[in-house]
């Protein structure tokens, strides 16, 4: 992959729109993703577009209306692995694994689109094959260290707990060498100690340079990790800016109106999520 | 993925009844195996697949009695054209899914019975291809010697098995295979990681393919004559509860499946006209009941059993 | 002048059995619409059909059309039968078990079949196909004349049936959305069950019909299972409008094959539609659904 000049945003969402059977799922959502290194979280309430949004940006849904453009090359019409070989890759809502492989079969398929090695290699077990298997071994144990899961590398995917099921959707997301991450509610259906872990991990990863698009429902770890926040409701953009600035935006407690942790702000007037 | 690499000795049993079968075994376990690559490491269910094995005896046969090309080539030169034929129906096929995907592979595979029993001229129909020859080798001091016996053939049928689990298990443990069972595990997922799901399809399918059309020519080379019905129904069944009941997606299962279906017609000799119906109904209860066939059952029965020795200890 | 008349003669062969294929057909797509079963032993039950038929009037010595009424009845209730052992334990799991499990009821059928009437060919005494009648220059058997009327009648039926009885309309219920028709109180068992029977019903009149009109051994079910696939794909599963102008197209596509091409390959004309038509538009030409 090129490197990037700075000033290039790492992906534009320009005017996306689309419908499904009469009812807008998105209408002329627009934003930017910069390329630093940063955590944009998108939340709404449920059915306010933001899974639409994801498969839109990587390439399972299909618009005729607005692009996508990454790196500053429109991606709107390309498939979905073209789209990870450049990069973006996701994660999936429910099962984003594969449940009868183990671990460290499922984190070394994710080094798919990071490696060249063809049928003839493999039966052949030619040098170029042994080497490329030897490589990414090893940074498949990187990569289930770094997510505490060495100690499980041999355990079938489908019969993890919860929790580890999602750290493994992302250490096979991970695997595949992202620039661009789109996690789709990684912390749903955890509890706060895992939250927390969580929340730790996808800090280290944008300290090792991955940008972040974070969809999720959790508002502490909302708040907590991310350095701009985009809130979408019912297919619109209604807001866009620092955590700050969305819990202090009109609109946003509008719509979020029942949440305490927006009511809660308004009374300490500060926004930190410590101890969670 | 157990390898139990249960190995050989055709030389204990020494009459040719026995043989014979080890070697019906053998030609079966590469049916199975083959099935076994394009459906259970694939995750969809080719019924037209069984029709390559036919094909691939047609092949052989043509290309040993028409071109007079010696074993060792028709061979591979069959197993290289139903592994082309296989990409060729499989380009327009992998276009679909799951039901859809299996009937059109059926619809195929009646194209091509009907095409092999109404082409009399060149397939001699009905009527089938006789007088194929068996392999031969020339030595350089020895005279030529043919593999005509059950004992002989055991060796040529054991070498294709051989071939074709090393070729399935490399395929399986490489990057390729990752990807197809990637496919078969959790398709967006393997799209949102790069993998090309139609590419590698085709890959699984066509390598399936070729494997059945090796099959096909161990096949005919060894009875000598075949007839249209390779390309039929039958071993499509056979082929679909080889798989089935022993074990999707392992080459144990595969092997396993291929044992119990090349044993259990010979004991079922008795009630000949029954064993079809039996068939149907093993293929019935092990879907309902061993939904992943024998060889996980036994799997799970062996780590259990292991589990209580090292307990012991 | 005779190039008319043997186009009409072979037109009209085409458009009976297109009729009889509509019968089978719709008995299919009943099972896939109703219960999203691709029911593989549906050949076994034409099969059934006509060989229940031909045992009846020959050892039981009824009639023809008191045999058809009774050989309907008992094709359904085996449907019922086989749907409670080899269709209910599976509904939870992925189609394709279902598939393979249908797969395996046809061939213990038609191997019992094998089994209970030997493998010779056999013809139905049916006194409606030993006169004819005349159109112009086409001559027609009653029997022939009489399944299209049937076939018309019952579509007819099925049509009022479906869109204004009660039955019909849990049946449509069930269709639509299963889970939620269950929630609202509707046995599901019992509308599997029902629906299995009533399709396998139809396709044994199908088999009873269209088996009159040629000579019937046991593995006829295996080629018109493929045909009913082809039509109902063709159609759009699910769709009995479909199903009708899709059975009568494939029966006039086959007569002018067989009689204008070639009687071998009549049948690989069905199987090359099909795989058009499966590559085109999977979901089928009066489907909405999106495969």
């Amino acid at each position: 992959m090129n490197p990037m000049p700075k000033n290039l945003e790492l992906l534009e969402a320009n005017n996306l729109t689309i419908t499904f059977g009469g009812l807008s799922a998105l209408k002329n959502v627009s934003f930017q993703i910069h390329n630093n290194g940063e955590i944009l979280s998108l939340i709404g309430p449920n059915g306010a577009g933001k899974t639409t949004l994801l498969n839109i940006l990587s390439g399972f849904l299909k618009t005729n209306e607005g692009s996508v453009v990454y790196k500053g090359e429109d991606i709107t019409r390309l498939d979905p692995f073209s789209i990870a070989y450049r990069g973006l890759l996701r994660t999936f809502q429910h099962i984003s694994l594969f449940p009868n492989l183990t671990v460290l079969q499922n984190v070394l398929t994710g080094f798919h689109c990071k490696t060249k090695g063809g049928v003839f290699g493999a039966i052949l077990n030619t040098k170029f094959f042994r080497k490329e298997e030897e490589g990414i071994r090893t940074n498949a144990h990187e990569i289930l260290n770094k997510l505490d899961m060495e100690k499980q590398k041999d355990v079938l995917a489908g019969g993890l707990s919860y929790g580890d099921q999602r750290k493994l959707g992302i250490a096979i997301a991970l695997a595949g060498g992202p620039e661009l991450l789109l996690l789709d509610e990684p912390v749903s259906g955890m509890n706060p100690d895992e939250s927390k872990r969580m929340m730790d991990i996808i800090r280290s990863l944008k300290a090792s340079g991955v940008t972040i698009l974070l969809v999720e429902h959790d508002m502490k770890v909302v708040m907590g990790i991310s350095d701009r926040i985009i809130v979408l409701n019912q297919g619109e953009k209604i807001a866009e800016g620092t955590p700050q600035e969305i819990c202090q935006s009109e609109d946003v407690i509008r719509v979020y109106l029942g949440d305490t942790s927006f009511v809660m702000s308004e009374q300490t007037e500060t926004y930190t999520y410590e101890g969670l | 993925m157990l390898f139990i690499f249960a190995l050989i000795a055709p030389i204990v049993f020494t009459d040719v009844y026995h043989r014979h079968l080890m070697v019906l075994f053998g030609i079966f376990a590469i049916l199975a195996l083959s099935l076994d690559v394009s459906m259970g490491y694939l995750g969809e269910l080719p019924l037209g697949h069984a029709a390559f094995f036919g094909l691939g005896a047609y092949a052989s046969a043509l290309l040993a009695l028409k071109l007079h090309l010696p074993f060792w080539l028709t061979l591979p030169l069959s197993g290289l054209f139903t592994g082309i034929m296989g990409l060729l129906i499989g380009i327009p096929s992998f276009r679909l899914k799951g039901p859809y995907f299996a009937i059109v592979t059926l619809g195929f595979a009646q194209i091509v019975y009907l095409i092999v029993t109404n082409w009399v001229s060149f397939t001699r129909g009905p009527m089938g291809i006789t007088q194929i020859p068996a392999p031969v080798i020339k030595l350089p001091y020895f005279s030529t010697f043919t593999f005509a016996t059950e004992f002989s053939y055991y060796y040529i049928v054991y070498g294709t098995v051989l071939f074709s689990i090393f070729v399935t298990e490399k395929l399986i443990n490489s990057r390729t295979g990752r990807a197809i069972l990637a496919i078969r595990e959790n398709e967006p997922l393997a799209l949102s990681i790069g993998i090309q799901s139609y590419y590698f399809k085709l890959i699984a399918f066509g390598v399936g393919t070729m494997l059945a059309g090796m099959g096909g020519s161990v096949y005919a080379h060894y009875f000598r004559v075949i007839t249209p019905d390779l390309v039929g129904v039958y071993y499509m069944v056979n082929a679909l509860m080889m798989v089935m009941v022993g074990g999707v997606g392992s080459i144990g299962g595969a092997l396993l499946g291929a044992f119990i279906f090349t044993v259990i017609p010979e004991t079922l000799r008795i009630v000949e006209d029954l064993r079809l119906i039996i068939f149907g109904g093993i293929l019935l209860v092990s879907i309902i009941y061993l939904p992943k066939g024998v060889i996980r059952g036994l799997e799970a029965l062996i780590s259990v059993c292991l589990t209580r020795i090292r307990s012991k200890n | 002048m005779a190039f008319w008349n043997i186009l009409a003669q072979q037109l009209a062969f085409g458009i009976v059995n297109g009729f009889g294929y509509v019968l089978l057909a719709i008995g299919l797509t009943l099972i896939f619409g109703i219960m999203n079963v691709i029911n593989f032993a549906h050949g076994e039950f034409y099969m059934l059909g006509a060989f229940l038929v031909y045992t009846i009037i020959t050892y039981l010595h009824l009639s023809y059309i008191p045999a058809l009424i009774l050989t309907t009845f008992v094709v359904g209730v085996m449907g019922m039968i086989c749907e409670k052992i080899a269709v209910r334990p599976l509904r939870t799991r992925h189609e394709l078990s279902l598939l393979l499990a249908t797969l395996g009821l046809s061939i213990i059928l038609v191997n019992g079949a094998q089994l209970l009437w030997n493998p010779r060919p056999k013809q139905i005494p049916n006194q409606l196909e030993e006169l004819s009648i005349v159109f112009g220059n086409v001559y027609l058997t009653y029997q022939r004349v009489f399944l299209v009327i049937l076939a018309i009648a019952l579509i007819v039926f099925l049509q009022f049936f479906i869109k204004r009885t009660t039955m019909g309309k849990l049946l449509r219920a069930t269709a639509q959305n299963r889970d939620g028709a269950a929630l609202v109180g509707i046995n599901i068992d019992w509308i599997h069950n029902f629906t299995f029977g009533l399709g396998s019903a139809l396709a044994g009149i199908s088999g009873a019909l269209l088996g009159s009109t040629v000579m019937i051994y046991p593995y006829i079910g295996q080629t018109m299972v493929m045909k009913a696939f082809i039509i109902v794909i063709l159609a759009g599963l699910g769709s009995i409008p479909g199903a009708v102008i899709g059975g009568v197209a494939l029966g006039v596509v086959e007569a002018i094959a067989a009689g204008y091409i070639s009687i071998e390959y009549k049948d690989a004309f069905g199987y090359a539609m099909l795989i058009i038509i499966l590559l085109i538009k999977p979901s089928g030409l009066f489907s909405t659904k999106k495969v």
